[in-house]
């Protein structure tokens, strides 16, 4: 009778898929507009953006355009980036708990940013940072790809991940803890919470071509996954390559995932988050998902982002730390949920 | 058209060093039942993936409708046969229309929507696997029977001359063990597919299939026809029973059909 019930709200719950897209789209769009419209939401802020607008209209251009666009751009993309890969690893591993930095992209795009950072590259170009990034992310998947040689049954993905995720996270320690000035240190941790302010074009073109490559690569992924759903034997039955399927999934989240956490620091749980949250509404298709947690996931952290500056107007709180204030309570949930239905 | 479905000539199959199939012939025509048989851990399953080409072969050959396994386009071979799982894994709580619909995968473009071709393809499985009843329920809040029913289906969706099935009847009450395996057997006799199908009842193995092959230890112990395939030599050697005497049973019902008619 429980699960009659459960069924008939499963049922209910489903929408046009269209119009969900449409409404995800719109969400966003919204949230970009609170985000470029003022910086704290308030009569106050938006008339006296206003009045500049009036007064120095080419200063109040700028703000909009090399301030607050690229923070938007940056936070869509971002936002993007992890709702879509949250969505892919799920539908791969086949586990609502899988997550970006669960087969340790984040985490090792973090060292190799912390890396560059270490060594005064940033002096050099203010490029290094991202391009450790990304370097860092690929690394840690090539690093996953050797310890899952050829096997991939789905737990031998995440030991691995584990392990790299745990390493990554003891060099970048390692790498703090042997840093020669406090100040370093200092930004480096500011760096890591997670963040979409002070950022500028130059970090949206950086990280664009990387994550655009990752979103193609996973983008072609839906009718596996799909196909995934009746089980790997038999997925494999009808054609799928689950040994080409890997390799997209493992470059397309560690493509995107590592320009992305590069430009924003770790922003954590959203992949895990927005695809759970949303797959009751596409009727429990992984093809379905890619592309609503893609918009999904963008919305979120739009909101989030204007939300972060609206409740600190002083000491501004860091994105990545709010979103894993939500994301980590919502996981343990979200994991009691599973296994209580596993028994 | 020769009618022969799957040829194995000398398979053998390594885990490690150690043989898990070895020397394995086999023919399997179109129109026939064909069960696998053998005690737990004889090979049925590794036996059946690599007809599949899921298991990779150390030696031998499969062919599959006359044409060697390492010569198919996988997409080619996922249309020419089709598999059955034990139920039970399904990764989403999906619709049962859209779980059978998986079926026609080999059958998609890539970015292109299915067609009327895979809209009869769907109707005619779930017909066939008579599922129509609850096909917008979740395919996580059915029964055993039902699911293995909506598996039936999904595999019948690719529209494959071979049909493969592992213990489809495996945990399933005796009412829908004899539904899935009337459907099966109905696959051979009437649509002419070549099905194989594996098996732990005995009973129903020498009822409904044409042909039985008996592993044990990853060879082919026997082969022929159910009588003599399961003759009280070849239990006691490979199952390490006796059948009962006639006499020996109290109160068992055996055979029992199906009833017609709503459950």
């Amino acid at each position: 009778m429980i699960d009659e019930t459960r069924m008939e709200a499963n049922r209910s719950r489903e929408m046009p898929f269209p119009l969900l897209l449409a409404g995800l789209a719109m969400a966003g769009l919204i949230a970009a507009g609170l985000g470029l419209v003022a910086d704290r939401i308030s009569a106050t802020a938006l008339s006296g953006f206003l009045t500049l607008l009036s007064e120095d209209r080419e200063t109040a251009l700028a703000i909009l355009t090399e301030v607050r666009l690229p923070r938007i751009v940056l936070g869509a993309i971002v936002g993007g980036t992890l709702g879509l890969s949250g969505a892919a690893l799920q539908g791969w591993l086949r586990n609502p708990l899988a997550e970006p930095g669960l087969i340790g992209a984040s985490a090792a795009a973090a060292l190799g940013a912390v890396i560059a950072f270490y060594f005064g590259l940033g002096s050099l170009s203010q490029f290094a940072l991202p391009a450790g990034g990304v370097i860092g992310a690929m690394a840690g998947l090539g690093v996953l790809l050797l310890l899952v040689g050829r096997d991939p049954s789905v737990l031998t993905v995440i030991l691995a991940g584990v392990a790299v995720t745990a390493f990554a996270g003891a060099l970048t320690q390692l790498a703090l803890n042997l840093a020669p000035s406090p100040y370093a240190t200092l930004e480096v941790i500011t760096w890591l919470m997670g963040s979409l302010a002070n950022r500028s074009f130059e970090h949206v073109w950086l990280a664009l071509p990387m994550t655009v490559l990752g979103w193609l690569l996973l983008a072609g992924t839906g009718r596996a996954l799909d196909a995934l759903t009746v089980g790997e034997d038999a997925a494999r039955s009808m054609g799928v390559n689950l040994i080409r399927l890997r390799w997209r999934i493992v470059f397309g989240v560690g493509l995107s995932v590592g320009a992305a956490v590069s430009v924003s620091g770790i922003i954590g749980f959203v992949g895990l988050v927005i695809p759970h949250l949303l797959r009751p509404l596409v009727g429990y298709m992984p093809s379905r998902l890619l592309p609503a947690s893609a918009l999904g996931g963008a919305a979120l952290i739009l909101y989030a982002d204007v939300l972060v500056r609206y409740l600190s107007p002083g000491q501004e709180l860091k994105l990545g730390v709010v979103t894993a204030l939500i994301g980590a309570p919502f996981f343990l949930l979200l994991l009691i949920e599973v296994r209580r239905r596993g028994q | 058209m020769s009618d022969s479905a799957i040829t194995i000539r000398g398979a053998m199959v390594q885990r490690g060093n150690r043989p898990v199939l070895s020397d394995i012939n086999a023919d399997i025509r179109m129109g026939e039942l064909v069960g696998l048989i053998g005690p737990n851990g004889a090979g049925k399953t590794t036996l059946l993936r690599a007809a599949m080409g899921l298991q990779p072969l150390k030696d031998g050959s499969v062919q599959i409708l006359g044409r060697d396994l390492a010569t198919w386009d996988r997409r080619d071979l996922g249309r020419s046969l089709a598999y059955m799982p034990q139920s039970g894994a399904e990764a989403w709580p999906i619709r049962v229309d859209r779980f059978v619909a998986l079926g026609r995968h080999p059958h998609l473009e890539p970015w292109r929507r299915s067609g009327p071709e895979d809209a009869a393809a769907l109707r005619h499985a779930m017909q066939a696997a008579d599922i129509e009843a609850f096909a917008d329920r979740p395919v996580t809040s059915l029964s055993g029977g039902e699911r293995a029913r909506v598996h039936f289906a999904r595999a019948l969706a690719v529209g494959a001359p071979i049909l493969f099935a592992d213990e489809p009847i495996a945990g399933l009450d005796p009412y829908h063990q004899l539904h899935v395996l009337e459907m099966l057997r109905d696959q051979a006799v009437d649509q002419g597919r070549a099905v194989v199908v594996v098996l732990h009842d005995l009973a129903l193995a020498h009822r409904f299939c044409h042909r039985l092959i008996l592993i044990q230890d990853g060879h082919i112990q026997a082969e022929g026809n159910p009588d003599s395939v399961l003759s009280k030599d070849h239990l006691a050697e490979t199952y390490r029973v006796t059948p009962a005497d006639p006499g020996e049973l109290t109160g068992i019902v055996l055979p029992w059909h199906r009833r017609a008619g709503p459950a």
